[in-house]
C-alpha cells in the first residue's frame, strides 16, 4: 500500500467528508486573499509606473 | 440647566409633532407582536416562553426607527452648528437628545408592554419583569444608538446601515432583558436585571461623549 | 518607532520585511500541516482533530486583527495619521475572512464531534457577532464618501466595538450558563497536538502580516496616485 493510500485510510473516510472541505474552504479563502492582494499591489505599482514615466 | 431641559423639551415637542416619534414606534412594536405568533403558532405555551426574547427584540426594533434622525434633522437645517456652538456641552445637548429619545420612544414603549404581553399568554410574573426590564433597558437602547446616529448623520440614504452598526453593540441589553423575564418565569432570581442596569448606566454615563465626538467630527467638514 | 510611521519610510521597511515574510509563511504551514497530518488520531474526536489546526489560528488572527484595528483606530483620533487609517482599513477585510473561515471550519468540526453544525456556545456567538462587528465597520467606512471623516467615524466605531466586546462576551456566557448550554471539549493539549498548532498559528499570523504590509503598501502607492492626477490635472 503505498503511503498516499495509507494517508487517505487514515484520513478518510466519515471524518473526511469534513475535514477536507473545511481544508478546502480554508486554502481558497486564504489563497482568494492573497492572490486578491497581490493582484491589486501589482496593478497599482503599473499604474504609479506609467504615471512617472513621462 | 435651562439649556439642558429647553434643547430636552424642544426634541420631545418635534418629536411628538411629527408623529414619527411614538406612534410609529409603538405601530411597529404592536405590528411586530402580531406578526411573530402568525408566523411562530398559536401555541400559548411556547408563546408564553418566547415572549420575553421576542417582545424585547421587537422593542429594540422599534426604538431604532426614529434613530437616525436624532440628529439629522437638526444637521440639514444648521440647527445642529447652533447647538454645537451654544454655551451649554455638546456633550450635555447629546445627553438631552438621548434622554428626549426615550421619552418619545422607550418609555411609550415600555407601558405598552404589558398589553402586548397578553398577546403571548405571560404569567403576570413575566410581564412584571418584562415591563421593568424594558424600563431600564431601553435608555441604554436610546444611548447606544445615539452614537449611531452621531457616526451616520452625515448619511443621506443611512437606511440600514444604523441599525446593523449598533445591534452587536445592544446584543448586552437583549441577553439581559429577556433573560430577566426567562428568570423570573423560572422563578429564579436570575442576575439579568442587575447587569441591565449597569449596561444602562455605562451607556448613559459614555454615550453623550461618544457623540458629542461623533458630532464634531460630520461637522468639521 | 514612529519614524517607520512615515510612508516612505514605511514602504523601504516593509519592502525589506516581505520576502522575509512569506518565506516563514510558506515554512510555518508547510511545518504545521506536514506535523498536523503526521499526528495520531484524538481518541476522542478522531481525525477530527486536524480541523482545530485550522480552526484555532483562524479564530486567533480574527481577534488579533480587531485588536489591531482598534490600536491603530486610537493613533487614528489621537495622531490623526494617515497610515493608522489606512492599516485600519486594511486589517478588516481580512479579519472578518478569518472569522468566516473560524465560524465555517468550527461548524465542520463541531458536527462530527458534538453532533450540531451550530450550537449557540458562548464562544460561537461572540464569535459571530464578531463578523457583524468587522462588516458594519468596512459599511460604515464605504458609506462616508470624505476619506478623512470616514477614517475618524471607523475609529470610534472601531473602540466601541472593541469596549463592547467582553461585556458581549460576558453576556453571552452568562446567558449560557442559564439554558446550560454545551460546552467546548477543554483541557490540555498534548504537544503532538500543540506544535502543529503553533506552527499554524504562527504560519497565519505571518501571512496576515504580509498581507497588511502589502494592503498599506498599495494603499501608499494608490494615494501617491491620486495626488500625481491631481496635481496633472
Amino acid at each position: 500500500m503505498s503511503a498516499l493510500a495509507a494517508f487517505f485510510a487514515v484520513h478518510g473516510g466519515g471524518y473526511g467528508a469534513f475535514i477536507w472541505p473545511a481544508y478546502a474552504v480554508s486554502a481558497l479563502g486564504l489563497g482568494g486573499a492573497t492572490a486578491w492582494t497581490l493582484l491589486c499591489w501589482r496593478k497599482a505599482k503599473a499604474r504609479l509606473a506609467a504615471l512617472e514615466k513621462p | 440647566m435651562n439649556a439642558f431641559f429647553a434643547l430636552l423639551t424642544r426634541d420631545v415637542r418635534l418629536a411628538a409633532r411629527e408623529g414619527g416619534g411614538a406612534a410609529l414606534a409603538l405601530g411597529f412594536f404592536a405590528l411586530m407582536a402580531t406578526l411573530v405568533p402568525l408566523g411562530v403558532g398559536a401555541d400559548l405555551h411556547l408563546l408564553a416562553r418566547v415572549a420575553g426574547g421576542i417582545l424585547w427584540v421587537a422593542a429594540v426594533l422599534a426604538a431604532l426607527l426614529s434613530l437616525d434622525r436624532l440628529f439629522q434633522g437638526d444637521y440639514e437645517d444648521g440647527s445642529l452648528d447652533l447647538i454645537a456652538l451654544s454655551p451649554l456641552p455638546l456633550e450635555a445637548s447629546a445627553l438631552a437628545k438621548i434622554v428626549a429619545h426615550w421619552l418619545s420612544t422607550g418609555l411609550p414603549l415600555t407601558l405598552l408592554s404589558p398589553l402586548l404581553a397578553l398577546l403571548f399568554n405571560l404569567p403576570p410574573q413575566g410581564t412584571a419583569m418584562l415591563f421593568v426590564s424594558l424600563l431600564v433597558g431601553t435608555p441604554a437602547v436610546s444611548a447606544v444608538g445615539a452614537v449611531g446616529a452621531a457616526l451616520t448623520l452625515s448619511l443621506r440614504r443611512g437606511g440600514l446601515l444604523l441599525p446593523f452598526i449598533i445591534l452587536p453593540l445592544l446584543v448586552p441589553a437583549v441577553i439581559f432583558g429577556a433573560g430577566a423575564v426567562s428568570a423570573a418565569l423560572d422563578g429564579l432570581a436570575g442576575g439579568g436585571l442587575g447587569f441591565l442596569a449597569a449596561f444602562s448606566g455605562a451607556s448613559l454615563l459614555l454615550a453623550p461623549f461618544v457623540a458629542a465626538a461623533g458630532v464634531r467630527l460630520n461637522l468639521a467638514g | 518607532m514612529f519614524g517607520y510611521a512615515n510612508p516612505t519610510k514605511f514602504m523601504a521597511l516593509s519592502g525589506a520585511l516581505l520576502p522575509w515574510c512569506w518565506g516563514l509563511t510558506l515554512l510555518c504551514l508547510a511545518g504545521g500541516l506536514y506535523l498536523g497530518f503526521a499526528a495520531p488520531p484524538d481518541y476522542q474526536q478522531g481525525t477530527t482533530v486536524t480541523i482545530m489546526f485550522i480552526h484555532v489560528p483562524a479564530a486567533i488572527m480574527a481577534e488579533l486583527a480587531y485588536a489591531v484595528i482598534a490600536v491603530a483606530s486610537i493613533f487614528s483620533l489621537v495622531q490623526r495619521h494617515i497610515l493608522a487609517d489606512v492599516a485600519a482599513r486594511a486589517a478588516a477585510p481580512l479579519g472578518a475572512l478569518f472569522t468566516a473561515l473560524g465560524l465555517i471550519t468550527g461548524s465542520l468540526w463541531g458536527r462530527p464531534t458534538w453532533g450540531a453544525y451550530w450550537v449557540w456556545d458562548a464562544r460561537l456567538t461572540s464569535f459571530l457577532l464578531l463578523l457583524f462587528l468587522y462588516l458594519g465597520y468596512m459599511a460604515l467606512w464605504s458609506a462616508i464618501e470624505d476619506e478623512t471623516k470616514a477614517a475618524r467615524a471607523a475609529a470610534i466605531l472601531a473602540l466601541v466595538g472593541a469596549v463592547n466586546i467582553p461585556i458581549i462576551k460576558f453576556s453571552v456566557d452568562w446567558w449560557n450558563t442559564l439554558h446550560q448550554g454545551e460546552s467546548i471539549i477543554s483541557g490540555k493539549l498534548d504537544p503532538v497536538y500543540l506544535w502543529p498548532l503553533l506552527l499554524m498559528a504562527a504560519g497565519y499570523g505571518f501571512l496576515f502580516a504580509g498581507l497588511m504590509m502589502t494592503r498599506i503598501r498599495t494603499a501608499i502607492v494608490e494615494r501617491r496616485i491620486r495626488s500625481l492626477m491631481q496635481a496633472g490635472a
